[in-house]
């Protein structure tokens, strides 16, 4: 995303294709990456919120 | 008007062009001349045209009528055959080969540009041919030359097709408990590499393991000698054809046959085949590699067939994408004001919001496919020892992240797409609910998505202390840096990455420390640990 933006900005600002990464690398920047912080959080629990409760129970 | 498959061209040589340039291989002589504008041109649009011709419209036909297990063999969906002997004729199954086994030696990367159309416009059909790819890779890399002589050039020509025989009822995920046996020909003396043996087992969920394609599939199966230990070390690599050459050169058949094959949720057109060996004098294989060290063989063959379900993801995702786009401009539904006409779908802000996030995660993964297959070719060709060694640690370290985000990202766009179509989508006949349910299987096989995540984590990031890793972190901060921050558009993409890059090291030295004490850190965390590595990477 980042590198086909960056491309992109080298391109001429009325190319269809430019516009189109740019686009993208805006939705991904706000709508995509914020899961990376729920990803990091789940992996900051570690291991206990998976292994404490009994199988039985699951 | 049937609305088939059309190769996103543009964007696929964009990003072919990026792949290379940003991973060095375009500055490498022996990739210079194949990454050649009218090369790649040249292959890509003679590609598009035979996955929209030829392949797409086949895609819902499969689906209706699934490949048949007979008393003669298996009997592919209607006009699956003739559609392979016209991709065989066209020179597609050598594409990527050496050119010293009669292949055409183009880059894997353009390779993967190829593989995103055949599984875009079918899927059933294309993994097919990409079992063979990875069959060659095995036997090129393990097998003696007499073996490699008598198998790979007829698989490279596509006159033969391949199969991998891993799996047994005992024995998934699970290699372990293995319990094909082998045992040493008659008359034979030798047991090095390139022995004969004779086989006797089944297997099951052999893809492509019986059809009628071609006169003859060469089966890469794995089993254990008498005197193997127990476990994963005392497993070997066969090769073990289907027919053998007869003493008039004529084929006879082995004592190999598919007894059944598998009703699925998707790819049907895919025959999923269980496989008996020795029900007479036992099937007659040969030795690939060392006794007792199949497995390392294998994975030779694994590590293609894992990019590969990368390059099925990413086609699925992108067909989901031009069906729902389709669609929303389409269907009429809601007003703007009262009295005014209907608007089509697409002007209501959730669905371009399902649209963008299914055209951004498509772009993303064509960006981390074609940069992994790019990266190994710079693993292959680059004329540096230092570049090909980093090169090969990138891609093992890519490898299953290409796997497992891309196949959960072509599982999220399919849903997507069934999601625009509405009630539409939810029925048979929509090709959305057929591309849904062939996505489905990604994220299970060659590897389920859990297995990629402990591999990742516990073998390509612990065990390598973040090395190569933390290289690839510089890379993606050096290029959040170069993203002009004076762009309102582009600075929270600038600033997710710069700051995900970094925790993401932070967590990663926290969890190389705590994994010492806490044996079930690894598989508890390996999942989220993958996705969010992929989302990061997705995003550079």
């Amino acid at each position: 995303m980042a590198l086909a933006a960056n491309a992109a900005l080298a391109q001429a600002k009325d190319d269809p294709e430019a516009r189109s990464a740019l686009d993208l690398a805006s939705f991904y920047g706000s709508h995509l990456m914020p899961r990376a912080l729920m990803h990091e959080m789940i992996v900051r629990q570690g291991s206990v919120p998976v292994t404490a409760p009994d199988i039985a129970r699951i | 008007m049937p609305n088939t498959y059309d190769a996103p061209l543009k964007k696929i040589r964009s990003t072919l062009e990026l792949a290379a340039s940003t991973t060095g291989l375009h500055l490498i002589g022996a990739a210079k001349e194949s990454l050649s504008a009218d090369v790649t041109d040249s292959v890509l649009d003679n590609a598009a045209r035979f996955a929209r011709e030829v392949l797409s419209p086949l895609n819902p036909v499969g689906d209706r009528s699934p490949a048949r297990c007979t008393d003669a063999g298996v009997v592919t969906s209607p006009g699956f055959a003739e559609a392979y002997r016209r991709f065989r004729e066209d020179g597609w199954s050598s594409l990527s080969a050496p050119a010293e086994d009669g292949g055409m030696g183009l880059p894997t990367l353009v390779a993967a540009a190829t593989g995103e159309m055949w599984a875009g416009a079918n899927l059933a059909f294309a993994m097919c041919p990409e079992v063979a790819v990875g069959a060659v890779e095995a036997l090129r890399h393990h097998a003696p030359e007499s073996v490699r002589e008598r198998f790979v050039p007829q698989i490279v020509s596509g006159e033969w097709t391949a199969a991998m025989s891993l799996t047994e009822p005992q024995a998934g995920s699970d290699l372990s408990t293995l319990r094909t046996r082998a045992e040493l020909e008659k008359g034979e003396t030798d047991d090095a590499p390139g022995s004969a043996w004779r086989l006797f087992g089944r297997k099951i969920y052999i893809s492509w393991g019986d059809h009628d394609f071609t006169d003859n599939i060469v089966h890469l199966v794995l089993a254990r000698t008498p005197d193997a230990p127990e476990g994963l070390k005392g497993i070997s690599l066969f090769v073990v054809p289907k027919q053998l050459a007869g003493a008039d050169g004529q084929l006879v058949r082995n004592d190999i046959r598919a007894f059944s094959i598998e009703h699925k949720m998707g790819i049907r057109a895919s025959p999923t085949c269980s496989m008996v060996m020795g029900e007479r004098e036992g099937a007659l294989g040969w030795l690939i590699g060392k006794r007792h060290e199949g497995l390392a063989c294998m994975f030779t063959m694994m590590n293609t067939m894992r990019l590969g379900v990368g390059i099925h993801s990413l086609g699925l995702a992108e067909r989901a994408l031009q069906l729902a786009r389709t669609h929303a401009h389409e269907r009429l539904q809601g007003r703007g004001t009262v009295g005014t006409a209907q608007r089509p779908i697409i002007e209501h802000a959730d669905v371009r919001r399902m649209l963008l996030q299914m055209k951004a995660l498509t772009h993303a993964a064509r960006g981390l496919v074609y940069f992994t297959a790019a990266t190994l070719d710079v693993a292959q060709l680059a004329e540096d020892a230092a570049a090909r060694t980093a090169a090969t640690n990138r891609a093992s370290l890519l490898t299953p992240i290409v796997k497992a985000w891309v196949s959960e990202v072509g599982n999220e766009v399919a849903s997507l797409g069934v999601q625009v179509h509405g009630g539409t989508g939810y029925v048979d006949d929509a090709e959305i609910s057929q591309v849904y349910r062939d996505s489905r299987i990604g994220p299970i096989f060659e590897g389920t998505n859990y297995i990629q995540a402990q591999d990742l984590l516990g073998r390509k990031i612990v065990r390598d202390r973040a090395q190569t890793l933390n290289a690839l972190l510089d890379d993606i901060a050096a290029t959040a840096n170069d993203l002009p921050a004076e762009i309102p558009a582009l600075a929270g993409l600038r600033f997710q990455l710069a700051t995900c890059s970094q925790r993401l090291r932070e967590a990663t030295q926290d969890i190389i420390h705590l994994a010492v004490a806490d044996v079930d850190l690894i598989g508890s965390v390996a999942h989220h640990y993958l996705q969010w590595l992929g989302v990061l990477v997705g995003g550079w």
